[in-house]
């Protein structure tokens, strides 16, 4: 479904990402890992047409999209729920995920949107108290929620999260991984980036680690989750500053 | 760019100016400056006052020129800026042998060519309302440092204030408000009211000012009303001579309004639409001139300079009209009096006696280089579009 | 005229005037949010609209309503032309350029003008008859002024649906908060943005329409009626949709009272000294609280 091949990027004359190859199959997750400045959100935003790539070709079902403006990326299905949330703050949460599915705006899509409204309101339940209160005052849990609530309501055939358990309370963690596993149930290609790799592994079908703008490792995600490396850098087993929190 | 096109526009204009004429200019044309407010704030006024002098130099150059000699005009926009008048008079003067000047439109600009042409020692004769040309000094030090070179041809705005306190004394109008531009002009007009109404027993209860570019001038308007006036005058040019006519209808306000000087002009029924019905002011005779008894001895001129002015142009002319046609006049009597000679144009100028111009009779003295009174300024009434002349 | 009539007039009178800040401040507010740029052409949207009305309703005698639609979406297209051609083309996407941009097409927009109509200041009917109406309280207006208040309370109202009901409007807002969550969601910002410079074209030809009957319109009219909106655009809170309105209003009435009650040669100074006060106290204008709830 998507295929990544040869992809750079410079960031004010610094090299972001070098020469990035991977791909995903459809109904997969698929976990991208690694520390701080390793490249993910960079990866993810080249894939969302935010910044353009210095060379390489990002292929969507066999169309390359590397020059498409943003909006259109997203007309594909393809889309991102942003690291730091970057929700429309002083608009109300209703409002949020209305605009979720901007991308599906028009008459004959209508009552199909409040159908996954109701889904969204279904798996986030404390959303749906807030409904009508400005993003803004959410809690750190419930603006995540609201992110991922809003990127579903687009009806993603590729989901991107960009670690969707930064700053989260283990319990709150818990919560969006298992809607993570359920959308994999419903079919929903994930692509998944997280510094928080044991979660990562945990759900994911298959991993990247990426380090310094570099594919380290690749593999299934059991594989990953034995191999020693991983381990050592990743899953707490040494003082390394990336680990499970 | 805006320059650069205007530019275009005047030489096209001087240049069909040219090949309309049907005597073609031998080398040895006379040449004089036309300086004019042909864009800017000024520019209704400077583009009539141009058409003008252009008439009078047509007229001239029809009847075979000066001694066989065509005048020719050497024309510069001041864009109703005193700097870029000067520039524009300098230009002028550089790339031409003028032997006068007319113009410039606005006193603004006026003031600031003054001091230059006193220096070059250039006989021009303005159109600018503001008596402050003559009576000011140019050496600030020396109070009878007086231009010697500088004339101009619209009656004082002192003269006009008169007028109007006159007319009011007649009709009983005692008390009244006056509402004036908050700048050069408007200001001008207060100092003339406090000197101006107390000889003819007005007395001024209330006095207000505006923006030029304000849009509504009820708060006072109200004001004024509320001392109860018998009659109220505006003082200024602009739109807001319609604003404030439009205001007093919608006040329900019953004193009568008058107007300046400058008011006559077709541009006041363009901003007043028909709240301007029965606003009064002073003018020159040049819009009522049909009406004016047979026995006016300017009514032919007028009657026949305004039919030309409507042949050629193809509207009727306003009240400053009268300034740049009279201003040509006199300069061109003076050539044709003097030769094509500075010194002895001015000294021909400076001698112009009952002179029966457009705007009046002219009478210029060494002392008086306007040579207009209140004689020669007829208080009118706007009706029904046009103007009537009142006793 | 007793007192009380007195105060009645000057409070009418400062609700039109006001009426009409409101609108421009409207103008500015939306462009600003949409790309974070003050457009100084914002001025010359207002001229063009009073002479495009001109020209139909005088020149042409067109239908009044028709030209009034016709001056608002030329002014429109006016504005998007902007966005599409020099805003969206500039080499620096530096906001001080871009402002200095408009600056720049002002002065074309205000040339151009100029040689198109002249310099002369031009009438235009007013919408219904100028017989004057007594009000209740006391006070008078002609109606024309209620056309204004009307137009004025209309237009908010339509605005105000569209940025709270409508899914463009909720886009147009979720671009001036954050841009880059608005690409992400699909929303093409460049789309929006041409959007807000149209919406603030017909919103400045508004003005400059309901105004023209009562102020007479020229090719510059637009310079003091952009300051003042400005003003109340700032005085209310710079890109706060309340805030415009309620800066209009006290703009208007600062004005009128000043000048009925105080001294009418110092009331611009009354009216700014009082907008100097307020930001003196309160930076961001009355409604302003910093990044928080814009258009």
């Amino acid at each position: 479904m998507l295929k990544i091949d040869g992809i750079s990027s410079h960031y004010g004359g610094v090299q972001a990402l070098d020469d990035i190859s991977l791909f995903q199959r459809e109904g997969e997750i698929l976990a991208l890992i690694g520390g701080n400045g390793a490249g993910k959100t960079t990866l993810l935003n080249l894939i969302s047409g935010i910044i353009r790539p210095s060379c390489g070709k990002i292929l969507f079902k066999g169309e390359n999209i590397v020059s498409f403006p943003p909006e259109r990326i997203v007309e594909l299905g393809i889309i991102q729920v942003p690291e730091g949330r970057h929700l429309f703050g002083p608009l109300t949460v209703r409002e949020n995920l209305e605009l979720g599915a901007y991308r599906r705006r028009g008459k004959h899509n209508k009552k199909k949107i409040s159908e996954d409204f109701k889904y969204i309101l279904q798996l986030f339940p404390v959303l749906e108290k807030r409904l009508n209160q400005r993003a803004e005052t959410l809690s750190g849990g419930e603006q995540q929620m609201l992110a991922i609530g809003r990127g579903l309501m687009g009806k993603p055939v590729l989901l991107l999260l960009d670690e969707p358990s930064l700053g989260l309370a283990p319990l709150v963690i818990q919560e969006i991984i298992s809607v993570i596993e359920r959308l994999r149930k419903e079919g929903t290609t994930v692509l998944l980036v997280e510094q928080n790799a044991r979660a990562a592994l945990r759900i994911s079908d298959r991993a990247y680690v990426l380090e310094t703008g570099k594919i380290w490792l690749h593999g299934t995600a059991s594989d990953l989750l034995g191999t020693v490396e991983v381990k050592r850098a990743y899953l707490g087993q040494d003082s390394m500053a990336f680990s499970i929190r | 760019m805006k320059r650069k096109f205007l530019m275009i526009v005047a030489g096209a204009l001087a240049v069909s100016f040219m090949l309309g004429s049907p005597l073609c200019y031998s080398a040895e044309s006379i040449k004089i400056a036309g300086i004019f407010a042909l864009s800017g704030r000024g520019a209704h006024i400077g583009t009539s006052q141009r058409d003008a002098v252009i008439l009078a130099i047509d007229d001239v150059n029809q009847k075979g020129g000066i001694n066989g000699r065509m005048l020719e005009m050497v024309m510069g926009d001041t864009e109703s800026n005193p700097t870029k008048a000067v520039m524009a008079l300098k230009k002028v003067l550089e790339s031409q042998d003028v032997v006068a000047i007319i113009g410039p439109t606005l006193t603004g600009t006026a003031m600031a060519m003054r001091g230059f042409i006193e220096k070059e020692k250039i006989p021009t004769f303005m159109h600018s309302g503001g008596d402050v040309i003559l009576k000011a000094p140019l050496d600030k030090k020396d109070p009878t440092s007086l231009p010697k070179w500088t004339f101009k041809s619209p009656y004082k705005a002192a003269d006009a204030m008169g007028k109007i306190c006159q007319y009011m004394s007649k009709h009983g109008i005692k008390n009244i408000g006056f509402l004036y531009s908050n700048e050069g002009f408007g200001k001008d007009g207060l100092k003339n009211v406090m000197v101006q109404a107390p000889k003819y027993g007005v007395t001024v209860v209330a006095q207000e000012a505006f923006q030029p570019k304000d849009i509504d001038i009820t708060a006072q308007l109200t004001r004024i009303n509320a001392k109860n006036v018998d009659g109220i005058i505006a003082w200024t040019v602009g739109p807001a001579m319609g604003i404030i006519a439009k205001n007093i209808k919608q006040l329900g306000i019953k004193a009568p309004l008058f107007e300046c000087h400058g008011a006559g002009d077709p541009i006041f029924w363009k901003v007043a639409g028909t709240a301007g019905e029965g606003v009064m002011m002073p003018s020159t005779k040049i819009v009522v001139g049909d009406q004016l008894p047979d026995t006016d001895i300017q009514k032919k001129k007028i009657l026949d300079y305004v039919k030309a002015y409507k042949e050629k142009f193809n509207h009727e002319p306003g009240t400053m009209v009268a300034y740049g046609a009279d201003a040509a006049f006199i300069v061109i009597d003076a050539i044709k009096k003097a030769g094509p000679d500075r010194a002895k144009i001015r000294d021909a100028i400076e001698n112009t006696k009952g002179y029966v111009g457009i705007s009046g009779i002219y009478n210029i003295s060494p002392q008086d280089h306007n040579g207009l009174s209140m004689k020669d300024i007829v208080m009118i009434k706007a009706t029904k579009g046009s103007w009537t002349l009142l006793d | 005229m007793d007192f009380s009539q007195q105060i009645a007039q000057y409070i009418v009178t400062g609700l039109t005037i006001g009426a009409i800040y409101a609108i421009v401040a409207m103008g500015f507010n939306i462009i600003h949010n949409a790309t974070g740029i003050v457009n100084f052409a914002q001025c010359e949207f207002i001229s063009l609209g009073g002479m495009f009305m001109y020209s139909l309703v005088v020149l042409f005698k067109v239908n009044l309503i028709i030209s009034f639609f016709i001056s608002t979406a030329g002014v429109a297209l006016i504005g998007a032309l902007i966005e599409i051609g020099p805003i969206r083309h500039a080499r620096s996407k530096e906001i001080i350029v871009l402002i200095f941009l408009t600056i720049g097409l002002s002065e074309v927009l205000r040339g151009t003008a100029q040689e198109v109509w002249g310099t002369d200041n031009v009438g235009v009917p007013a919408f219904s008859g100028e017989n004057p109406i007594h009000l209740l309280g006391g006070g008078t207006i002609v109606p024309q002024h209620i056309w204004i208040f009307a137009i004025t309370v209309l237009v908010m109202l339509l605005l105000h649906y569209f940025f709270k009901k409508t899914l463009m409007g909720k886009a147009m807002r979720a671009t001036a908060v954050n841009r880059r969550a608005a690409a992400l969601a699909g929303i093409s910002v460049n789309r929006m943005t041409l959007f807000s410079f149209a919406f603030s074209g017909a919103l400045g030809a508004v003005a400059g329409i309901i105004i023209a009957p009562i102020s007479t319109t020229s090719y510059d009219t637009g310079i003091m009626l952009g300051l003042k909106g400005f003003a109340a655009a700032i005085l209310g809170g710079y890109g706060n949709f309340a805030g415009a309105i309620l800066g209009g209003v006290i703009l208007g009435l600062l004005e009128s009272l000043g000048a009925g009650l105080v001294s009418s040669q110092y009331k611009d100074a009354i009216a700014f000294s009082v907008l100097l006060l307020v930001l003196f106290l309160k930076p961001t204008g009355i409604m302003g609280y910093g990044e928080a709830e814009r258009v």
